[in-house]
């Protein structure tokens, strides 16, 4: 009999459809405040690039400016000072003030500059990279990228970008950049790679 | 009397339409929010493009002065006047609808004074020589439109968003007097 009585309950329960919208509701909330998050993370990666790119970028050609040999330059001969460029470079990153827009937990900027001497082969590199202009000029260029991490929840930390692909001109292959970060640790990689260069007219 | 309120209070009828206003409006404000983001972040985009033109361009002028100075390659036409940019400034930030009072610029100079703009200034700056270094600052004020009629903690709060750049001015105003000779 007392199954009887349970059996009939249990029933009445999973029949019961008091509150269902509720549940409904709960599930949708749930869906759009993770949707919120996510944008949110989004929001910080989009402007962390955006911020960083036009930092590297600016600070580049002004550090490759700054760093022009003056008196090779009046003998009409393209010269920087690699260190010098660095430094410069470094220093006005820094004046940037970037922890205050990007909030990133780490930063790692790495710098190196390639000279391209007039008379040297580009036949490699294919046209639209900017390399190749009709006139044989020295040039100087400035590779630099910014590793930054920053904070998440580990449930949107899988759609991280764990690599960078672009063309590298320089060598003429593709090339990537890839970050060792790991997946669903609440922390997520951003990398950015900005290239200036100066060119001897 | 005491039975009839019993008799409300217990009455369920009309409880899902309830349900379903409290609901709606919940997904509502979550909606809201994320289209207010959406702009936000756009607006985040204009500042920082601004900020990266400007500081390149003033680090190649060496400064926005009324007329190009002497000598400047392709003369006063290459040259971007403080109403240039002005008007360009002023023009990018109203497509983008934001009024001409939430925005600002700053440019530094290396001796530390600033020249503060925004859409009912010109935009004119001292002269900054050969290897000064020169900071530009955009700077934008925005409110969470949309979402603040749904939340009041974000009702008439106002936001900052700042973009900074620094770079070395390029040109050359005293010929005469090089530094190491």
């Amino acid at each position: 009999m007392t199954t009887g009585r349970m059996n009939n309950r249990m029933k009445s329960t999973l029949q019961n459809e008091d509150g269902m919208m509720t549940i409904w509701y709960v599930i949708i909330g749930l869906m759009l405040a993770l949707m919120i998050s996510g944008m949110l993370t989004s929001f910080m990666k989009f402007r962390a690039i955006n911020e960083m790119q036009g930092t590297l970028d600016v600070a580049g050609v002004a550090a490759l400016r700054f760093a022009v040999d003056e008196n090779a330059f009046r003998d009409g001969e393209l010269k920087v000072n690699e260190s010098v460029v660095i430094t410069k470079f470094r220093s006005l990153i820094e004046l940037s003030e970037l922890e205050r827009a990007i909030k990133a937990n780490s930063l790692h900027i790495t710098a190196r500059v390639i000279n391209v001497k007039q008379g040297q082969d580009l036949s490699h590199v294919p046209g639209g990279s900017g390399l190749l202009s009709s006139k044989d000029r020295a040039q100087v260029y400035l590779v630099s990228e910014a590793y930054m991490t920053f904070t998440t929840l580990s449930e949107l930390d899988k759609i991280i970008m764990t690599r960078l692909n672009y063309y590298d001109f320089f060598q003429s292959r593709a090339s990537e950049i890839s970050i060792n970060g790991t997946n669903a640790d609440g922390e997520y990689e951003v990398v950015v790679r900005s290239v200036s260069r100066l060119v001897l007219r | 009397m005491k039975s009839r309120l019993c008799k409300v209070l217990k009455n369920d009828s009309g409880s899902i339409a309830i349900e379903a206003v409290i609901g709606t409006l919940m997904i509502l404000a979550c909606l809201v929010v994320i289209m207010d983001l959406l702009v936000i972040t756009w607006k985040s985009n204009l500042t920082a493009q601004v900020s990266t033109k400007v500081a390149r361009q003033v680090g190649i002028q060496g400064g926005y002065r009324l007329k190009a100075p002497n000598g400047f390659p392709g003369g006063e036409n290459a040259y971007t006047n403080p109403r240039e940019l002005g008007a360009m400034i002023t023009e990018q930030f109203r497509a983008m609808g934001i009024a001409d009072g939430n925005w600002e610029m700053i440019i530094t100079g290396e001796d530390g004074r600033q020249y503060v703009y925004n859409a009912t200034s010109t935009p004119v700056t001292g002269e900054y020589d050969y290897q000064q270094i020169i900071k530009v600052e955009v700077r934008l004020r925005y409110q969470w439109e949309m979402s603040q009629m749904m939340l009041p903690m974000l009702r008439g709060r106002t936001y900052t968003l700042t973009s900074k750049r620094t770079t070395i001015s390029e040109w050359k105003y005293d010929y005469d007097n090089w530094a190491n000779e």
